[in-house]
């Protein structure tokens, strides 16, 4: 009998079923296929660094001779500015006697347990008419050792590239490709640990498709014509304090940089990636599986308490609670966890195509999925035991009252003191608010399930508008509107060809120790424009004080007049911020090169950045194209445009159930006072207004409220990432983001809300007749 | 001259599916004047609260005519009837449906606001005795006190006709008796026709006019003297 009930509970409300079960199918997919695939990368990431033990942290060089390094003792020759690779050219044992001196200086400071250069070089890989950017490697003896996925290593005449590079270029084993004029038979894929993403000039450009790391024998390696570059990587104890450990390195006057892996956009952010997307799909799958597992336990209870006075009957005829309850306990368990366990089957078998969206990005090993019995309890058991858990105390406490009681109509027996509070607040209000607003309060329970899910899909609609822009705002902003072909980065500054070019110096600085980058122009240069926020120019001030970029202004709210203290190279100077330049490169701050010349050498030339109209080839340096930058730019642009449409449909998708199911839910434990409004003689437009109207207001507040909210985790994602990785992710609210967001989301109400205007319009008049229960 | 309030001609109304039907309603003629206090009597199934049901334009009938006021309400739009019911009727209930969460005022100004010339709610509450309650909540009243702020409701927007659907069943004798006095008082004062459905043949005596039902006919209309509907005696 009582399954019978509940049977036809269930297919009565098959619109209702049918949404919940998806947003729990999608619950239990999420949190499925999050946990499986981050987890299966993270096993196999961490057994791949373990083997191939990746650095702690890297130190990058000075690659000139430096004062620290004419104190080393040793018997060699060298003057202080001379360029190592020439110094190499002159005498390669003095070229490494002082290389191991910079070596035996770090390593007796005792801050770790192990030192290794890390060599390299920068040139092309061609095949056909493809030329693409390439990191030539040689293995290294303990510390980031390679490992070679398929293949075998290189021998002479071989190389190893990265397994996507060549995947997204249709090259295979055994294909040739020339590196440097030389032709090499292409004899395996490699991944080396410091390299997990293929970030080599600019830490925006890491699409797989056009640039990739090589490695080839150590002779292979010496032949290359390519200029050298090194970097020392470190391995510590774990009680090493990072701040110590920076501190005691920088000391030394031949380290331009020091970096922690964790903060190493190219091997450390696959840490907080993997940390993120489990947190993330965990946190996602959680609130899906609470909205849907509470609606699932309001329908329920509404459907019961509906059946109030039949229960009191069946009551009084003997039948005994449990009779009554453990049906819809059974129809609930098994409802959710078919539902759940659907979403979890579905997540183990897209699983692998996460794994590999991952890997569409990241230089990792592919594992196997890693399957384990927790995914189903967490997944399924957990939801479906809260949930009947949780209506079972509802529904038992319903069921609790002596038969005669259940029989008799359900009157409030006190007023809440919500109801109180809200009367007080609502006082100048009309009756009809009053109304619309008691009524919310009376069932605070589903609108807060109302807040959450509506709460959750327009901030998951905010941050994908915010992502948006992102690369107008970084990279197409910043390189569309420069009129220079190529950046030269000079080798040893001021010793690049310079002739007619425009000549810049790029230094790390911290202003109001807020690490930045400092980028000295001359006023009149062709090639670099600092367009102010009315379409201006800002080259002409840069005489007169410091420009910095909106995003630098975004980040430390720094604005004009200002005045800021700078440090650099040991100096400091304070200055006064004269313009905004609209530009988001990240914490970028633009300066009189001049000025700077003479406060780094006391002379008025110094330069180590070129700026050519032309484009150049070979110029003393590392050249880097505009347009090859704007090309990798579109590239990862349509990557992430596909991502961003597909979570913006998806929040979509959820508010509208989430809106759908709880107005339908509203609507239908409102049956008696919608008759009674309508034989009252109340219309159809009216009794929305009444009924639904409290959520209009609601969808508004909820709507407005999200904003400062969104634009306030926005800022606090964006000085992480900087904080983290100097790596600057400019999350923008628009105004035209929350026009559309209110557009759409509109929409997505009013259709949410269509279902139970009809319902109401349906309402038969005779309820009100009928026994009243409140 | 008395004018009509409500006539029905030749109403049919029947339940059911094609194979198995029910009629409710079997040939109903009936008229009843304005400002006249008519109590429907019948026994459980005879089609009494059908006969609210479609005379008050709640419920569609499958044949026949209903006029209210000149007004033929059979042929009316859910909108029109809506907006009719809005203008000219008022309803009251066996479980009185207040709402819960507004006080006694506020419940009869739910009713007020419907049309532009209400009564003034607080001397409506006054005229069934309920002055002392207006910031009262309904869970603080009495079964009767909850009905005459029913009563209120309905009639602080001055219904021409007033529909009551077993309006004692759920109170007690002697509140029902005071329910009962205030309608006809009420009755008097702003001369709003009644239509009360009952079975309780008690109540029959307070009416001016009593139509008998069974089985989905009138079987009988009998008119009381003036003096007879008075006062109430309760055998039933």
């Amino acid at each position: 009998m009582f399954k019978r009930h509940v049977v036809r509970t269930f297919a009565r409300q098959w619109i209702s079923v049918i949404l919940l079960s998806f947003l729990l199918i999608i619950s239990g997919f999420i949190y499925t296929i999050m946990a499986v695939s981050v987890r299966t990368l993270k096993d196999e990431s961490e057994a791949y660094f373990e083997t191939t033990n990746q650095e702690d942290f890297s130190v990058h060089l000075m690659r000139y001779v430096t004062d620290d390094d004419q104190a080393f003792d040793v018997a060699c020759d060298f003057e202080v500015g001379m360029l190592l690779s020439t110094l190499k050219e002159n005498d390669e044992t003095c070229h490494q006697v002082l290389l191991d001196a910079r070596l035996a200086a770090l390593s007796e400071a005792e801050f770790s347990r192990d030192l290794e250069y890390r060599v390299h070089k920068d040139g092309y890989l061609d095949y056909g008419n493809t030329r693409h950017r390439t990191r030539v490697f040689r293995d290294n003896e303990r510390i980031n050792t390679s490992r070679i996925e398929t293949g075998s290593y290189p021998e002479s005449g071989e190389v190893a590239i990265g397994r996507l590079y060549a995947e997204l270029n249709d090259l295979t084993l055994d294909d040739d490709i020339e590196l440097d004029g030389q032709v090499y038979r292409i004899s395996g894929y490699v991944l080396l640990p410091d390299y997990n993403l293929p970030i080599f000039e600019h830490m925006y450009m890491f699409d797989s498709a056009y640039q990739t790391i090589a490695l080839v024998s150590h002779e292979d390696f010496d032949a290359l014509s390519w200029q050298e570059n090194r970097v020392l990587s470190g391995i510590v104890d774990e009680t090493m304090d990072e701040d110590v450990l920076e501190e005691t390195v920088m000391r030394f006057g031949f380290v331009e940089r020091f970096v922690l892996t964790e903060h190493n956009l190219r091997s450390g952010a696959i840490y907080a990636e993997l940390d993120g997307g489990q947190a993330t799909g965990l946190f996602l799958s959680i609130m899906l599986a609470v909205i849907g597992l509470v609606i699932v336990g309001i329908m329920v209870s509404k459907t019961m308490s509906e059946e109030r006075r039949t229960l009191g009957v069946f009551k009084a005829l003997g039948v005994t609670r449990h009779e009554m309850v453990v049906p819809y306990l059974i129809g609930i368990a098994l409802f959710s966890m078919i539902s759940l366990f659907v979403g979890y089957v579905l997540g183990l078998l897209a699983a692998p195509w996460m794994q590999d969206l991952y890997l569409r990005f990241y230089l990792l090993p592919r594992g196997t999925i890693n399957i384990q019995w927790v995914d189903l309890a967490v997944a399924v058991f957990v939801p479906t035991v809260i949930v009947v858990c949780l209506t079972a105390f509802n529904l038992y406490r319903m069921v609790k009252p002596p038969a005669v009681e259940l029989i008799e109509p359900q009157v409030m027996k006190q007023k809440p003191r919500r109801i109180k509070w809200l009367k007080k607040l609502l006082k100048p209000f009309d009756l009809l608010q009053v109304l619309q607003g008691s009524m919310l309060i009376r069932q605070w329970g589903k609108v807060l399930i109302y807040v959450i899910g509506i709460f959750l899909a327009l901030y998951m609609v905010f941050l994908s508008l915010g992502m948006r822009n992102l690369f107008q705002h970084t990279m197409q902003g910043y390189y569309g509107m420069h009129t220079y072909e190529s950046v030269v980065y000079c080798e040893v500054p001021t010793q690049c060809d310079a002739a007619e070019h425009d000549k810049g110096i790029e230094i790390q600085v911290l202003v109001q120790g807020e690490r930045s980058t400092l980028l000295a122009l001359d006023p009149d240069n062709n090639t670099h424009p600092l367009p102010d926020l009315n379409n201006g120019d800002l080259r002409g001030k840069l005489s007169e004080g410091l420009i910095i970029s909106r995003s630098f202004k975004d980040l430390t709210g720094l604005d004009v007049g200002d005045r800021v203290d700078i440090m650099a190279y040991g100096y400091t100077f304070t200055e006064t911020i004269v313009g905004i330049t609209d530009l988001y490169p990240g914490a970028y701050i633009f300066y009189d090169r001049e000025a700077v010349s003479l406060m780094i050498t006391q002379e008025v030339d110094y330069f180590n950045r070129l700026y050519t109209e032309e484009r150049m080839e070979t110029s003393g340096g590392m050249i880097v194209h505009r347009e090859t930058m704007l090309e990798q730019v579109e590239s990862i642009e349509g990557i992430y445009q596909t991502m961003i449409y597909l979570m913006v449909g998806g929040s979509f998708a959820m508010a509208v159930i989430v809106i759908y199911l709880l107005m339908l839910l509203t609507v239908e434990s409102k049956y008696y006072e919608m008759s009674l409004f309508k034989v009252l003689g109340y219309t159809n437009k009216e009794i929305s207004k009444v009924l639904l109207g409290g959520y209009f207001k609601l969808n508004v507040v909820i709507f407005i409220s999200s904003i400062p909210l969104a634009i306030y985790s926005f800022g606090v994602l964006t000085r992480t990432m900087l904080d983290w990785f100097g790596f600057f992710f400019p999350l923008r609210m628009e105004h035209w983001d929350i026009v559309l967001a209110f557009v759409v989301f509109g929409l997505v109400a009013y259709v949410g809300s269509l279902h139970a205007r009809h319902k109401i319009k349906k309402r038969s008049l005779q309820e009100a007749l009928k026994i009243y229960q409140v | 001259m008395i004018s009509v309030a409500i006539e029905l001609k030749k109403v049919r109304k029947t339940y059911g599916t094609e194979a198995v039907q029910t009629v409710a309603l079997d040939d109903v003629d009936l008229t009843i004047d304005n400002g006249k206090f008519v109590v429907v009597l019948g026994p459980s199934g005879s089609g009494k609260s059908t006969l609210l049901n479609v005379m008050s334009g709640l419920d569609h009938l499958d044949e026949g005519k209903i006029t209210i006021d000149d007004y033929a309400i059979d042929s009316m739009s859910d909108k029109a009837l809506t907006q009719f019911r809005r203008e000219h009727l008022g309803f009251i209930f066996q479980q009185y449906n207040l709402l819960q969460t507004l006080t006694v005022k506020e419940n009869v100004e739910i009713g007020a606001r419907l049309v532009e010339d209400a009564l003034d709610s607080e001397k409506v509450l006054d005229d069934v005795g309920l002055s002392d309650h207006l910031n009262k909540y309904p869970f603080q009243l009495s079964g009767g006190e909850q009905q005459r702020v029913s009563i209120a409701r309905a009639l602080v927007k001055r219904p021409k006709i007033l529909f009551c659907d077993e309006p004692t069943g759920a109170v007690d004798e002697e509140t029902a008796k005071s329910v009962l006095e205030i309608l006809q008082n009420l009755n008097k004062k702003y001369e709003t026709t009644i239509v009360l459905i009952t079975h309780n043949a008690s109540i029959a005596k307070l009416a001016h006019s009593i139509v008998k039902m069974n089985s989905g006919k009138i079987v009988g209309v009998e008119t009381n003297k003036p003096q007879e509907a008075r006062k109430i005696s309760w055998n039933d």
